[in-house]
Formats: structure tokens, sequence, C-alpha cells
């Protein structure tokens, strides 16, 4: 039995599939639902993951069916069809995904045959049920995903062939990712230098026709385990083969393992990659370099609690311990990944620090993550915002990786690749400098030996 | 009769005839409220907006020492995030999500409801533990008082639920009497004691920097102040029940804590228009110093503290600015009525609900501005679009994530969300955000010139209200 959680960082399938739909440009969902859901994920979602806004349409503007007691009482579905109607006539979009909340699964509107009627009239519309009760907002970002990959091509405009270099990411969760389009436009970055072409289907430049661009990718490169089943899908719906990398690459091992990769499934240039590598590995010596005094004289190198998700925990991890030389002591995992799948995470995080013995713990409550990391006496904490009493409890500085972001404003920055790892430390050095300046303990460094 | 039977409070609509939505002239809606004959509305397009499960989070994370248990599907906990963030000055508070899943929707939550609140208690000992109820139990008719009475003989706590349901009521607003509802219901015990010499101050949702003008002008009349919920603790609710004399803030928001403390415990209630302006601030103070009979002490503030403002109004400080105004009901009426004592001229009001609590200063509004037409709306920036369009104005001002409509109109836009602006001195501050946002209109143009808004371009053409419908029963 899923039990209670404090303090949940982890919001519902509606929530998800809301903010999935949104990053798409000029893609608009409908919410048939209570009217407070969409301010749901506004607050919930949007705000506070390093303040995101409402952007084209999504806060105030996203189109909501609001239903109140007499649709729950008869039904909503003509409410449905009326709005899903207005919208069209209103709202100007390239796509309206229709997606349903609690109230009006356990009423038992039919919101597919809504969809369907809209779409029989020619209109781009169609629909994800996602009621709060089947799941949080990873499982809402595989339905809105899975939705849009089985009806996008009932739409007309769909095609084609297979195009030369071009991948498809996915399991990177718009705003659950605080850094989300930080990250891929790095993905996209990096993909790109060594000869393949990405396409990322949300942020910056990304609307429907990449997604009707799906069935011309070559390879699928899944990064979490929320992009698994949309990986599943295209492989079955167009043979498209899948890498499951698991988590995000940070750093230069990771980053270079990915652009490898790649490179050989998709018969790449493998002299220019190696160039890029090179090229990307001596940029990130140079600045380490850079960073070296501070390193020692504020003592960079801590016992580290790291609180995130199954996509992002291994790869930031290998940063942390294999480049940076960072001590494990607690890593913690929030996302529920699927139960078979644990053992896996949580061996392929241990291998990457062999020798060092530390904890791997799979919760979603904050109560026990303050709990944990209090026991841990971290140095340093990664986390998100409601890590911030653990690690002030402790006297740790702490810097915000995962989600909520709540007092820090996040843009195009990234923490994956080669670029944002250097963003990460960064802001890690930031973090522990800033400590040890405000505490006035950090002119100790100056002395010599007595 | 007694407001406190029942479960819950009744919606808005029932108890006060509110509307969610209207545009239009303000003379037959100050009449339909005065002869009891405004019909509801309903939207046929309309877009996302608060409900009274959002009310009763933002009011609940203002009580102290308290543990909140949102008895839900994780989602309906989401806000909680940004409202803990931003609403509570402390860090002290918990809150939790049942976490129903599809199997409890069918099986029943009750058990789950028990082991969260049995859990939170012995894990953080609060003195009070709220359960808000949410669509997804309501729907079901899942049952939390069984529950509620059984933990209370077990638990040396109080337990205290809000029995919201986010669809009964269009007016986000009702979420307030539902919390008030509750918490005057399982907090304040029946002793008949004498009145104490304190005045219940009403604030529900003010800031910091408000809360604290108001306290201080109350101070100086020499009026000890019991505030409450804001920031209350439990004996906050107690000591109401004695108090001389219940004063509120927001009339809007705390009209069922008054009445209720009124109608039960038979504390005086007075609600003058909000503090706001320099008239509207010594009106405020006029009607306080009438219920206590502090007429003369009421003068002197006035002429003590309104010196350092008047400059402002002498001097006209918005002369020639036309404002628009999108703000809860009751601020926006004193906002609006501020720009004028300013020297500007009011463009257009949208208020998020209205209501007989609004007869008065609707009719002094048509009074000073006849013709005006007014938007009723929470939200619904479509409507508010084609409204700016229309009308122009040289100012915006709005509440959280309105300005942007405005500002991808090329209007300049301010938001008073963080700002103080009740009082004397709330009136300077006002002003300083104004001419701020007159004085530069860079991100605005910006915005302007390389962002759209989502509307297809014929709607300008339409009337406002075009998806305005009278409810059909």
């Amino acid at each position: 039995m899923a039990g209670h959680v404090e303090s949940s960082r982890n919001n519902c399938a509606l929530i998800g599939a809301i903010q999935t739909v949104q990053a798409i440009e000029g893609a608009v969902p409908i919410i048939h639902s209570t009217a407070g859901c969409g301010m749901q994920q506004y607050l919930g979602g949007s705000l506070v993951s390093g303040c995101s806004g409402s952007g084209y349409s999504g806060g105030l503007a996203t189109p909501s069916t609001n239903i109140i007691e007499k649709h729950v009482v008869f039904g909503g579905s003509s409410r449905l069809r009326e709005q899903i109607k207005n919208t069209l006539k209103l709202v100007k979009s390239d796509l309206y995904v229709v997606l349903s909340g609690c109230a009006t699964e356990l009423v038992g509107d039919d919101v597919p045959a809504m969809a369907k009627e809209a779409r029989e009239q020619g209109h781009p519309v169609v629909y994800a049920n996602t009621p709060g009760f089947r799941g949080g907002t990873h499982h809402g970002y595989e339905l809105a995903v899975k939705a849009l990959i089985e009806q996008l091509p009932a739409l007309p405009g769909a095609k084609r062939e297979k195009v030369p270099g071009l991948v498809t990411v996915l399991g990177i969760i718009p705003n659950q990712d605080v850094f989300w389009e930080g990250n891929l436009l790095e993905l996209k970055r990096i993909l790109e230098s060594v000869g393949a072409q990405a396409n990322t289907l949300f942020g910056l430049g990304q609307g429907v026709e990449a997604w009707r661009q799906l069935p011309e990718a070559e390879l699928t490169l899944v990064f979490s385990p929320w992009g698994v089943e949309g990986a599943r899908l295209l492989e079955e719906r167009y043979g498209t083969p899948w890498v499951d990398f698991t988590t995000l690459p940070v750093g230069a091992e990771a980053s270079g393992f990915l652009l490898e990769t790649v490179t050989e499934r998709l018969n790449l240039d493998r002299s220019r990659t190696a160039a890029v590598l090179h090229a990307e590995e001596r940029s990130l010596a140079h600045f380490l370099e850079r960073v070296a005094d501070a390193y020692f004289a504020y003592g960079f190198q801590r016992e580290f609690a790291l609180v995130g998700e199954s996509g992002q925990v291994p790869g930031l991890t290998g940063f942390l311990v294999n480049a940076l030389g960072l001590i494990p002591g607690t890593v913690i995992i929030t996302d529920n990944p699927p139960e078979p799948r644990r053992a896996g995470i949580t061996a392929r995080i241990r291998e990457l620090a062999p020798t060092i013995d530390f904890e791997v713990v799979f919760t979603e409550d904050s109560g026990r993550i303050r709990d944990v990391i209090r026991q841990s006496g971290a140095e340093l904490v990664l986390g998100s915002f409601l890590e911030s009493e653990a690690a002030r409890d402790l006297g740790a500085p702490l810097v915000q990786v995962s989600f909520p972001v709540i007092d820090r404003v996040v843009l195009s920055r990234s923490h994956i690749g080669y670029r944002g790892a250097l963003t990460l430390l960064e802001d890690l050095g930031s973090a522990i400098v800033s400590g040890q300046i405000k505490r006035g303990t950090a002119g100790g460094s100056f002395k010599t030996a007595a | 009769m007694s407001l406190l039977k029942g479960k819950a409070s009744k919606t808005r609509e029932k108890r006060l005839n509110t509307l969610s939505a209207y545009m239009g002239d303000i003379h037959p809606l100050v009449e339909g409220f005065r002869k009891e004959t405004v019909s509801q509305r309903i939207r046929t397009f309309s877009q996302s907006t608060f409900d009274e499960v959002i009310y009763v989070l933002r009011l609940l994370n203002r009580i102290a020492d308290a543990v909140t248990i949102i008895h839900s599907p994780r989602g309906c906990a989401a806000a909680q995030l940004y409202l803990h963030a931003t609403e509570r000055e402390g860090e002290d508070g918990r809150w939790a999500v049942t976490n129903l899943n599809e199997r409890d929707t069918i099986m029943g939550s009750d058990a789950k409801l028990r082991e969260t609140v049995v859990s939170l208690y012995r894990r953080y000992r609060p003195r009070l533990i709220f359960i808000v109820a949410t669509p997804a139990v309501a729907i079901n008719n899942d049952d939390i008082q069984s529950v509620v009475e059984e933990l209370r003989e077990e638990l040396d706590v109080r337990i205290v639920p809000v029995y919201s349901d986010g669809f009964k009521s269009k007016n986000a607003v009702t979420g307030y009497d539902v919390a008030l509802h509750a918490l005057v219901k399982y907090l304040i015990v029946k002793e008949q004691k004498v009145r104490g010499n304190y005045v219940n101050l009403l604030s529900v949702t003010e800031n910091a920097s408000d809360l604290e003008t108001v306290e201080g002008l109350l101070k100086e009349l020499g009026l000890r102040a019991n505030i409450l919920p804001n920031r209350a603790a439990p004996e906050n609710f107690v000591k109401a029940a004695q108090a001389k004399q219940s004063i509120s803030i927001n009339p809007d928001y705390s009209d069922y804590l008054g009445k209720a403390l009124e109608s039960d415990y038979g504390v005086p209630f007075v609600q003058p228009p909000l503090p706001i302006g320099i008239n509207g601030t010594y009106r405020w103070l006029s009607a306080i110093g009438e219920a206590t009979g502090l007429k003369d002490a009421v003068d002197d503030l006035h002429a003590r503290e309104s010196g350092a403002v008047l400059r402002l109004r002498e001097k006209a400080a918005l002369q020639g600015v036309r404002v628009y105004v999108n703000l809860p009901a009751a601020t926006a009426l004193g906002v609006a009525a501020m720009v004028e004592e300013l020297g500007g001229e009011v463009a257009g009001v949208t208020i998020e609900h209205v209501d007989s609590l609004h007869e008065g200063e609707l009719a002094a509004l048509l009074a000073r501005k006849p013709g005006l037409q007014i938007h009723v709306a929470q939200g619904q920036p479509f409507e508010e679009a084609n409204i700016l369009q229309r009308t122009r104005p040289d100012l915006y001002v709005g509440g959280l994530g309105q300005q942007v409509v405005a500002a991808k109109l090329g209007i300049p836009a301010v938001s008073i969300n963080n700002t103080g602006i009740l009082g004397y001195r709330g009136v300077a501050r006002f002003v300083h955000l104004a001419v701020k946002a007159l004085k530069n209109r860079a991100f605005i143009l910006n915005l302007a010139k390389n962002s759209g808004l989502p509307y297809a371009d014929g709607w300008r053409q339409k009337s406002p209200y075009w998806y305005i419908k009278q409810e059909v029963k």
C-alpha cells in the first residue's frame, strides 16, 4: 500500500501531463477537472521549479472546464464538449490535449469520445486519462508521451522515412527536472557536435512538428526509467531501437560514453567524435585547474548527501566522486522507480565508488529524508529546497539540484554534459565558499605552518 | 441563527448570492443584490483558477504549531510546496498528503487517513492537526468524521476536519469560510467569562507588512489586538469569544469569522471597507472609533499620521494616469478609490467575485464614475486581454500571475503581492510602485514586442462577456 507522504515532491499524473504538454511549443492542454487542478500545477509545478512562469498559455491561461456540482452529479461530458468547441475557436494552438482529473474520472465522463468528436471535424485534438489517483508526475509524463505517440499519427500530416543521424531524447520531465530546458539544450549541443541530430521534443524551438518527426529517428536515447515506455512504443510502431542510459550524463566520463555509444550505433565519424571528446575534456581540465586553489582553501572535498531522482543521481554521483573526489555518504532516490529496477539502480550507483561504504535509500517522504540526512552527518547536501532544514541543522551548504527549487531562478542553466558539469561545480563551489566566508571561518587558509 | 451548524459552511453563492462571472453596468448589479434578484452566471469557456481547496491551504498555512494533512491523491498537495514557502513566515508547520491511489478511491480511505494522523502526531506532537478534504474524497463521500471522533479519544491533540470539496462553489473565497467554520467550531470552547479588554483583529491573508501597519494603528488608539486567524495559536481562538469587539481588515475574507463570533458568542463585529488610501484609512479608523468609543483618538491619529502622505494627494502623484485594477473585490474597490484620491483615473475594474457585501462600495463607485462597467472574474485572462485592448490603460494593478497579460499588451503593470499597501504608509508605497512602473517600461516593451497572447485574432472584436451566460438550473 502506498502510504502517506510528508511534504510530497512528486505531484500527480494530471500535473505531470499538464506540464509535459505545456513544454511543447504551440501545444495547449484542456483540463477536464475541478477549477483548482490547473492552479495546483502552476503553484506546485511551475513556480516552484526555479520560478518557471505561465509561458504561452499556462497558469491562469490554461483552458479548463472547472466542473461544478451539477457535472459531478449528472456527468460533465457535455461541459467538456462545449469547452473543446470554444477552446478551438478562441485559443490558437497546433495541438490540443484533453487531460482528465480525479473528479471527471470518478464520475466516468467519456473523454476519448469527446476528443474523437473534435478530431473527426478535422481538429488536432488528442487526449489522455490522467487522474491524480492513478500516479505521480512521472506517470503523468509517461501517459502524455504515450498519448502523443499513439494519437498523433491519426492527425493529418504524419509520415515517413528514417533520417540519418536523428535521435529522439526521452526521460527528462519538464519542471520535475528543474534544469530540464538547459539539460536538453546541452544534450542537443553535444550530440550535434559529433554529427548527430537531437530531437528533444520539449522547450525552445520544439513544437508539434518535432513530435511528427518521431518515426524518422534512427535511435531513441533514454535517460530515466520514465522514458522507457515511450521508447518501447516507438520501437513497436516504427522499429526504432533504443539505448537505456538510465541516467543523465554529468562530466567527461559519462558524456564521453554517451557520445561514443551514439557514434557507434549510428555509425558516425569516429575520429570526429574522438576530437570532440578531447576538446571537451581539455576544456573541463582547464577549469578544474582554475578552481583547484579554492578546492583546497575552502575544503571542497566533503562527505555529501545527495537527494534526487533516478535519472539524475547516478550521473551526479559519478561526477562528484570520480571527477571531483568527493565522498558519498548517503544517496536518496525520490521518484519511486519501478521495484524491479531498484536493485539495478543501486548497483549502478555503488559501482561508481566501489571502495566506499555508503547507503542508497529509496523514499519520497521528506520527513524520512530529513532523518536520513541528519544521521548521515553530511558536510554538503545536494538536493531540493525541501532539504534546506536538514542542511541547516548540519551546518552544511545546500546545492539545489532537484525538484522543487523555490528560491532560485533557473532558466537555461544545466547540470549535465560538459558545460552543465562546470555549472554544477560553480554552484557547489559557491555554496561552500559563501558558507565559509559568511561564517568567517575562511581566514585560516592564509596561515602557514607554525 | 448560528452559522456553525452543519459540518461545513454554506457556499458563498447560497449565503450571499455571490457571483463569479459578470461583465457590465454596475447599476443592475447593485439593484440585484438589493432586491435579491441576481442570477448566477457560468462560463462556456473557462480557464483554470483558484478553488476553495487552495484557499483553505492558504489560510491554514498561517496558523502556528499545526500539522496539515491533505486527504487526497498527491496532486492536491502540490500548491502547498509554494504556499508553505511563501505564505508562512516561520519554517514550522508540517504537512503530508494521504496519497490516495485508485484502490483507495474504490475501497475507501479511512484506514489510510487514520494511519496518517497517528503517524504525524507521533512524529511531531503538534497542538493541532488539520484534515483537509478534497474533490476525490468528497465525491466518494469518504468518512472523515468518524476517524476524527475516534482519534480524538486516543490522541492528545485537537483534530480539525475542514470539509472543502472543490466543486460545490464557483468562488474560491468559499474556502476561507469553510476553513474558518472549522476553526471556530473546533477551537473555541464555550467558557462564558467576562469580556476581555481587547479586540479581535481579523486578518486572513494580509502580508507581514500590512499586518504590522494595521496592528500599529490599533496600538496608537490604545487597543490591544487579538489577531486571528493569521499567525494565530489555538489560544487566540479561545480568546476571540471573549473579546469586546471584532474588527475586519478585509471585510470579504473575515466576513464569516466575524459573523460567527457575533452570532454564537455575542462579539459585535464591525467590517468597514479596507484601510486603503488616506480617506479609506480614516474611514476604517472612524468605524472602529465609533464602535469602541474612541472617536477623538481617531481624529488625533489621523491628524498625526496622514501628514506625511497628504503631500502625495496634494501634488496628485498619479495625475492623468489611467489605472486598471484587477484584485480581490474589497481590495480592488479600495485601490480604485485611492487611485482617484491621488489624481489618477480608474480605467476599469476586475474583481474576483461580487456579492451583497459590496453593495455600498459599488454604489459609491457608480456615483463617482457613472457608466463604468465592472468585470467579475477570478483569473480568466482571455476576458482581461479583450478588455485591456479596449481600455488601453496606462497602468495595470493585479494579483499573482495576472500582470503578464497586460505586459504582453505593452501596458506597464505592478503586483501588490509583496508590498504593504494598507494604512497611511501604504499610500506612499503604492505611489512608489506605480511611479517606478511608469518610469521605465523597457521590460514591458520587450515582452510585448516578442511574446504574444494565445487568443485568436477575432476575439478582440467580440464582446468580453461573450462566454458568460445565465446559469440554467
